[in-house]
């Protein structure tokens, strides 16, 4: 909570630029016609850059947006989307966003933990369903004689394993390149994504 | 950005917010404590005169829509084939029965979410977020919280401009928005680059705003809008109390001389909701046949 005290202002604008990168990420990958969501993209960054509990307080509350925005059934996978966001802050924090492979590891695991959850919410909420189109596979595949929760297991595991390996992949990646001056914790991010000493002086964002 | 907020004048818009957050509480309450498929339909019923006492009936049937669609997969798929039902009930071709207990689970299961539903719409259509975020300040929620729930309305916005502008600047970079997939996934970091170092250079700047302004100051704020509970607020959080009671009464003393579930009603909902569910997708393909035949509009 010591960060809270010397940066109240800067994480009560981070939050919402945070769930503002989980929305527009959607638009972003809708133009490059990806078969993907990507909506804990600022989440995950929020976790990495302002700790576990400020990541969670952001999927939480674009959970709450998306239910005043668009419909309340977004509520309940809020609790997925803290799952991620403290998942990917134990990865960060044990050292696993050095490596590529690692990263991708540790994306496909948070997507395995991440689909089972999503899971047991829509099954004992929804029925099974979660409001997306995957929900004609997960009817699909109950009519084919799957069980209620294999099916919609079966259904969600591989869009959302595709999904969260991007996400830390993406943030992992943009972190690499990210200019120093904006972060309020560099050092410690620098460390932890495995550009320690490294001189980076010769790297420029070449987007 | 705006929240589904419809400014009208009505009985509901004037009260309280808190009272609203209670009324949605209430709802979910019930809808809980009424797990009997005739009385949440009865329930269901009963909220309808509150949403035409708010003035919101049109958008309230157009937000209602998808989660009619929740209750149709959810009645159809479960009522066939969820392992619980023991009892047919009746036979659609091709042999699938619709059985009596798993069609008890799915209308419960749907009717909840359609009775949630309502009374979240209900909320969010009658309540200005600027009211929720007052209420919820003097309710003792951090000032902060309510800080995010506001500025987020008028963040998505302007980082929804900025990823316009960074997509079309990458494509006017001949950024090939129509390659293989794997490029297009490589794609995605010249894309989310610029506009994570835009989304810090913009918060550091309200930040800054913030601070000039006193935000991390302690003592009391006050708000722009101001919130009342007024004896219209007493009347309706009495009249819930008076229903909550009522509800649990039922609960404990009436339910076993009361049998209101019948095989007649469990049909004719699922008919229901079939019927207007094929209404929606009528209206669905006769837009989209206007649309291609050179915008009737």
């Amino acid at each position: 909570m010591n960060m809270m005290k010397k940066n109240s202002s800067f994480i009560v604008a981070m939050i919402p630029a945070g769930i503002a990168l989980n929305w527009v990420a959607n638009s972003i990958v809708e133009m490059l016609k990806l078969p993907l969501f990507l909506n804990n993209i600022g989440t995950v960054l929020n976790a990495i850059v302002l700790g576990p509990l400020w990541g969670g307080a952001t999927a939480l509350m674009t959970n709450v947006i998306l239910a005043l925005i668009v419909r309340w059934t977004y509520i309940p996978f809020a609790l997925v989307g803290i799952l991620v966001a403290f998942l990917s802050y134990f990865f960060y924090k044990k050292g696993w966003f050095k490596k590529g492979w690692k990263v991708v590891v540790s994306g496909a695991f948070t997507g395995i933990v991440a689909s089972a959850l999503a899971t047991v919410v829509s099954v004992y909420v929804f029925g099974g369903f979660s409001g997306h189109t995957v929900d004609v596979l997960t009817a699909g595949l109950i009519a084919s004689g799957q069980q209620i929760f294999n099916a919609a297991f079966i259904a969600n595991i591989p869009g959302t394993v595709a999904d969260k390996v991007l996400t830390f992949w993406i943030v992992w990646m943009i972190l690499k390149i990210f200019p120093v001056r904006f972060l309020p914790n560099a050092k410690d991010i620098r460390e932890k994504i495995g550009m320690g000493k490294k001189n980076n002086s010769g790297k420029k964002i070449s987007a | 950005m705006n929240s589904l907020y419809m400014p009208k004048d009505s009985l509901i818009h004037s009260l309280d917010p808190r009272t609203k957050m209670l009324f949605v509480v209430f709802v979910v309450a019930s809808s809980f404590i009424l797990n009997d498929p005739a009385l949440q339909l009865v329930f269901l019923v009963a909220l309808f005169p509150l949403v035409v006492l708010a003035k919101v009936v049109k958008p309230y049937l157009i937000s209602i829509q998808f989660l009619l669609l929740f209750a149709v997969l959810i009645m159809t798929v479960h009522g066939i084939y969820n392992p619980i039902g023991v009892t047919p009930v009746f036979e659609i071709f091709g042999g699938l029965t619709f059985k009596y207990e798993s069609m008890v689970y799915a209308s419960v299961m749907s009717f909840r979410i359609l009775v949630i539903g309502t009374a979240a719409v209900l909320f969010v259509m009658t309540t200005h977020p600027s009211d929720m975020a007052s209420a919820l300040v003097k309710w003792k929620v951090p000032h902060s919280f309510a800080f995010i729930l506001l500025s987020t309305f008028q963040i998505i916005p302007i980082i929804a401009r900025e990823a316009k502008i960074v997509m079309e600047a990458q494509q006017a970079r001949c950024l090939d928005v129509k390659g293989s997939l794997i490029q297009r996934v490589k794609n995605l970091v010249p894309m989310f680059a610029p506009l994570f170092i835009i989304t810090f250079m913009k918060v550091h700047q309200l930040s800054y705003v913030l601070e000039c302004r006193a935000f991390s100051r302690k003592g009391e704020k006050t708000s722009l809008r101001e919130t009342k509970i007024g004896s219209l607020d007493y009347t309706f959080l009495l009249g819930m109390l008076g229903f909550l009671a009522f509800e649990i009464y039922l609960k404990l003393f009436m339910m076993g001389s009361l049998q209101l579930t019948t095989d007649a009603l469990l049909t004719y909902s699922l008919f229901g909701t079939w019927i207007v569910f094929g209404f929606m997708i009528i209206k669905f393909v006769v837009k989209q046949f206007q649309g291609k035949i050179g915008g009737a509009n």
